[in-house]
């Protein structure tokens, strides 16, 4: 029974614990607002929220005057004055009394000086200490000024959105207004960190924790204050349906490990464990069915929120009462990503008029659609005749699927986990087989899931991208179907350098005939057989690198030592790298050398394995040396052949480092090999979807090779 | 007994599993104290020791910053461009106008555009060789601070020369000269039928041919970087690529055509060693010869390539890099001082002392010329002059087009096919690499 413990915990309880563990950590990071992180995090998105709010600001600055005063109190504009170029007033609000441009100090001059420069509004600090938003109108060469209210509407929406307490300081002196409550002092050390530092912090601000972010002005250039949140104190709060959902998985996950855990204990026979096991997979059910259907309700509110969130901005472009006074800022605060015009069937970015995308699917109602492969909730909003703005959001449900993700994760694991178990108390003939089963594969579950992490998903990765147009700097990526397949038939480069492949595979014979012979020399006890051995290795754990420099010198046509030494006895010079006919060949050689020592004690191995009897008795029976090694030693080291054979032809067709550092596949791509092509394709030019196709067309060829060696050979080279 | 037993097990189990989430949940509030700037860049043993010293005074200046120094000598490109498309960036990085070509970057808007803080920083562009400070420049911006450049120039083995009798020679010489030398200093020596020493080499890597092209009038785009035809086959590009095949097929006056893609120093040592009398390379050659030079093993000059003919002006290809800020880095405002800082004069200065490269901005350089015990900054100077930038620097695909090019000189050279039909080939090849008929491009 104890000797079961140890391996059953590996088998089961550590995958589910990373994928518990992983599952709280996600439900943590989306809903709690608990821990530091979180609250930087918080602290980021109300810097954004304020970013936002003073993009709004600098667009309602460039607005009409009469526009500019209908939209002073949803911005909480307390007062504006507007300045020709001649810096003479042309309009203010609410009376007329106009807030002064000069504003006396060196900074505020300076700032000033910037509006004029950067046509952006900017930060500054009225002498009460109410931030100033200055803009700068470029068309006109006026000068738009606003002080804004006291009370920040800001500051309550993000309240209402996050339950947390935002607090905006201005002007890296402790001073901007944001309302009375709290925290009323902000050290000017901890603006200074801010400033030096350039990055979130968390803090103890009078025994809170809260986190401060910096505020930089409108080109992201000085830190002109800081942005500073405090998770509001919550009574109670109803645990939202997620976490319910996670809770129930995890109550389910233990429920399983314990039923298993109870059967792998007990001593019961195969029908016994086969009956709880299904025992275990009903119980499971339910659990699993109120999990899905809590993540499933919770998918269905945020897709509510969603489209409240869309409805809301027909509001917003309605009180904007005109197609060319849409507060854009303010949309795409709403949608929380893109404002794009619908221009015929493609969509034109509003910033840099680029086409995105031909668009099939929208229609006037708000929805969801697939754009490049990503996932949209959009909203069409008619504006003026022909011209429609649509907006775009990544719709809320979505973010959901981190832990969406962690669940079925794990449900999935324990669906396996058991669908493994319960096979196996089927198969196994006693209780004590299934449990020496359970044991082995105990063992091997740490390397398999290292395994299946880090192989089988990037393997399936790359076939996913082999149906894509897939250029890492273009942000469409989009399915392409077989095309890359279709491409690849009529790649004549491609085909050349499978042909090289092939042709360079050959060394694997090669040397297997040079590894075989030096291995039967170095098979005996005589002085020195240790050096030898090593000096033969040396090569295969030289630097390729390096290997392949020294042979170039090598291979020098009319310095290297081969020509010379060639040249001695009268042949050459041959131009070895330089020749189109000749590359492929120096290639061959160099890894004939390279290998022959691995395989030398490969076979090494698989000659000392060999019965010294039976050398004797064929001695006696009167057979010389070489009806020996014909009859003993060739048969006796079929599996080592074999295996030579197949892991040697494999590591043939993916030779890369010295075509990459000797050649670059010339001359003439006479050198130019598979994986070296799929890494130009790659990374060169690249196009990741294509050099993926590359690799898995690679992957069968090698895998066919490899199976046509198990049918052809493999029966063959086990030992009789 | 039993149920004691179990019962302490269930105890042990628990704690391990409430230390495992106090763990995940630790992980997850962790907090660091200091910014830390990453620089990703390429450099020698050498260089990085300077680089260092140079980050050190911008350390000094700010404290409570750290600063990773990233050297990656294979795939920079490829490291660079997935670490910003993965949204890790490092904060500064190195880029050039050749093989690590800035184009894609700033096209894609990958950089940031440091012209609006010049001012704030106190950069005075003007200071900079204009030549260099246009492959970062594009309209409306400066997308990094140059930090020095390479011309292509000829380094002449005067012990060579001086065997064989032949004048060094003057700075407005022809190609005609070029060949004329090359021919007389390829010498059978021993007397073995085969020649010893060699008039100079050819090799394969467009990045040194390019000049050739140009100089004969030619060259292998179009003016606005989007067409071969027309260019790459013209009769002026065609008369280039001849000559030079023709010092290997005709003339027999180079040793072999070189395959490498990297240089192993071979070419510098037979050059060193007096076998090749004439070799087309970059100031980059310097801080590993000048001690050959000091201890009197080799004596060398320096020429500005040659001049298509009496009429025609000189010409060559400037090879320039350049400190870039990658748009989505955390810290802008440390990020561009930091750039602008490893640009400055103080930095160039640090880095002229070692030599592996021209400094960029023009006084600093100047300082050099003057002070070169060698004499040797003359001829760079006069280069620099006289320079062109590289494609790399405006054509996005220019990584795509550029690996094309030495097939053309392998299929003429090797496979003796007629130099107008590959020409012809290899430019159809280019237009449809740059019409995007490729993968990736196709949206655009």
């Amino acid at each position: 029974m104890k000797r079961l413990r140890f391996p059953f915990v590996l088998l089961v309880c550590t995958p589910a614990a990373i994928f518990a563990l992983g599952g709280i950590c996600a439900a943590y990071r989306s809903w709690s607002a608990l821990g530091p992180e979180v609250d930087r995090h918080m602290a980021v998105r109300g810097l954004e929220y304020m970013q936002l709010y003073r993009e709004q600001l600098g667009e309602a600055l460039r607005m009409p005057p009469e526009r500019l005063a209908a939209s002073a109190a949803r911005l909480n504009i307390e007062r504006f004055s507007i300045y020709n170029h001649a810096d003479r007033l042309v309009a203010t609000f609410p009376d007329l009394t106009p807030i002064p441009i000069s504003l006396g100090t060196e900074q505020s001059e300076a700032m000033l000086a910037a509006a004029r420069r950067g046509q952006v509004v900017i930060d500054l600090v009225a002498g009460d200490g109410r931030p100033i938003w200055l803009a700068y109108v470029p068309g006109d060469g006026s000068l738009a000024v606003a002080l804004l209210g006291l009370e920040s509407h800001q500051e309550e929406r993000f309240r209402r959105a996050t339950g947390y307490d935002l607090a905006v300081y201005l002007g890296t002196t402790n001073s901007l207004a944001h309302g009375e409550s709290w925290p009323d002092q902000i050290s000017r050390a901890l603006l200074d960190s801010l400033v030096s530092l350039d990055r979130a912090l968390s803090l103890d601000l009078e025994g809170e924790r809260v986190a401060a972010v910096p505020f930089k002005d409108f080109d992201e250039w000085d830190v002109t204050g800081a942005i500073i949140v405090r998770q509001q104190r919550l009574i109670f709060e109803l645990p939202r349906p997620p976490v319910i959902a996670m809770a129930a998985l995890i109550l389910a996950a233990a429920l399983a490990v314990l039923a298993v855990y109870r059967v792998t204990l007990t001593d019961a026979g195969p029908g016994e464990a086969r009956r709880r096991t299904r025992g275990i997979a009903l119980a499971l059910v339910l659990p699993a069915l109120a999990a899905a259907w809590l993540a499933a309700s919770d998918t269905q509110v945020s897709a509510k929120g969603t489209d409240a969130l869309l409805a809301q901005s027909g509001a917003v472009v309605a009180e904007s009462g005109g197609p060319w006074a849409i507060p854009m800022g303010r949309l795409a605060r709403l949608a929380g990503a893109y404002v794009v015009w619908l221009d015929g069937d493609t969509l034109v970015d509003s910033s840099i008029e680029v086409p995105v995308e031909p668009l099939a699917g929208i229609d006037a109602s708000p929805g969801r659609v697939r754009i490049a492969g990503h996932r949209f909730a959009y909203r069409i909003i008619g504006v003026d005749g022909d011209e429609e703005l649509v907006l775009l959001t990544d719709p809320l449900e979505d973010s959901r699927n981190t832990v969406l993700f962690w669940l079925a994760g794990l449900y999935a694991l324990l669906a396996v986990g058991l669908a493994i178990y319960a096979s196996l108390a089927v198969s196994a003939g006693s209780g004590m087989e299934l449990r020496e089963t359970t044991t082995a594969w105990s063992f091997i579950a740490p390397s398999l899931i290292v395994l299946l992490i880090f192989s089988a998903v990037p393997l399936l990765f790359a076939f996913y991208l082999s149906f894509h147009s897939w250029n890492l700097l273009e942000p469409a990526k989009p399915f392409v179907g077989l095309q890359h397949y279709i491409e690849l038939a009529g790649d004549g480069l491609f085909w050349n350098a499978a042909k090289n492949t092939a042709i360079y595979s050959l060394y694997v014979p090669l040397t297997m005939a040079c590894a075989l012979g030096v291995a039967v020399l170095l098979n005996r006890r005589i002085k020195g057989v240790a050096l030898l051995r090593a000096i033969f290795f040396l090569p295969y754990i030289t630097s390729f690198v390096a290997i392949s420099i020294v042979w170039q010198w090598m291979y020098d046509p009319d310095f290297g030592i081969f020509n010379w030494a060639l040249g001695l006895v009268g042949l050459g010079p041959y131009p070895w790298l330089n020749s189109p006919s000749t590359a492929l060949l120096a290639l061959i050689i160099m890894a004939v050398w390279i290998h022959v020592g691995f395989q030398m004690v490969i076979f090494l191995a698989g000659l000392q394995a060999i019965p010294n009897e039976l050398y004797e008795a064929a001695m006696i029976d009167g057979a010389g040396p070489w009806r020996r090694f014909r009859r003993i030693t060739l048969p006796m080291l079929r599996p080592t052949t074999f295996f030579i054979l197949v892991t040697s032809i494999i590591g043939s067709f993916q030779v890369f480092t010295f075509v990459y550092v000797m050649t670059e596949g010339g001359p003439l791509h006479a050198t130019d090999v598979i994986v070296y092509h799929i890494y130009q394709n790659a990374w060169q030019f690249l196009r990741m979807g294509y050099a993926s196709a590359m690799s898995w067309v690679l992957f069968a060829v090698i895998f066919a090779i490899t199976l046509l060696q198990f049918r052809l050979l493999g029966r063959k080279m086990t030992p009789s | 007994m039993r149920v004691a037993e179990r019962a302490r097990d269930l105890r042990r189990r628990i704690a391990i599993a409430l230390t495992a989430l106090a763990a995940t949940l630790g992980c997850a509030g962790e907090t660091g104290e200091s910014t830390v700037l990453r620089v990703m860049a390429w450099a020698g043993p050498e260089e990085r020791q300077i680089e260092q010293r140079i980050l050190d005074h911008f350390r000094e200046r700010h404290p409570g910053i750290r600063i990773e120094y990233q050297s990656i000598s294979s795939n920079y490109r490829e490291r660079l461009l997935t670490s910003i498309v993965a949204g890790t960036p490092p904060d500064v990085a190195l880029l050039d106008n050749g093989s690590y070509g800035a184009a894609p970057f700033i096209a894609r808007g990958l950089l940031v555009n440091v012209a609006a803080y010049l001012d704030r920083i106190g950069v005075d562009t003007s200071a900079y060789y204009p030549e260099v400070l246009e492959i970062f420049r594009r309209p409306g911006g400066l997308y990094a601070f140059p930090k020095d450049f390479n011309p292509i120039v000829v380094y002449l083995n005067r012990d060579l020369f001086d065997e064989a009798g032949v004048p060094l020679p003057e700075r407005d010489w022809t190609w005609a000269d070029f060949l004329s030398i090359a021919q007389r200093l390829t010498r059978d020596v021993d007397g073995d039928g085969r020649p010893d020493t060699w008039g100079t080499q050819v090799r394969r890597v467009f990045y040194l041919w390019q000049p050739w092209v140009w100089a004969a009038g030619g060259d292998v785009l179009s003016r606005d970087g989007r067409r071969a035809t027309g260019y790459l086959d013209s009769p002026e590009t065609e008369t280039a690529i001849r000559f030079l095949t023709d010092l290997v097929t005709v003339h027999r006056v180079v040793p072999s055509v070189d395959v490498r893609r990297q240089s192993t120093g071979m070419e510098r040592n037979f050059f060193l060693t007096g076998r090749i009398g004439m070799v087309t390379s970059g100031h980059w050659w310097l801080p590993s010869i000048r001690h050959y030079i000091d201890e009197g093993k080799v004596r060398i000059a320096v020429a500005p390539l040659p001049r298509y003919d009496e009429a025609s002006d000189p010409v060559t290809v400037l090879y320039a890099a350049g400190w870039a800020v990658p748009h989505n880095t955390r810290h802008k405002k440390l990020a561009v001082e930091l750039a602008a800082h490893l640009s400055s004069a103080e930095a160039q200065r640090m880095r002229a002392e070692y030599g592996l490269a021209i400094p960029s901005l023009r006084a600093v350089h100047e300082d050099a010329a003057a002070n070169d015990p060698y004499g040797l900054e003359e001829t760079f100077l006069f280069a620099a002059r006289n320079g062109r930038m590289s494609w790399g620097s405006v054509v996005e695909e220019w990584a795509h087009v550029e690996v094309q090019m030495p097939d053309i000189l392998d299929r003429v050279i090797f496979a003796g096919e007629p130099l107008d039909e590959v020409t012809s080939d290899i430019a159809q090849r280019i237009d449809a690499i740059l019409a995007g008929a490729m993968e990736g491009s196709s949206l655009r």
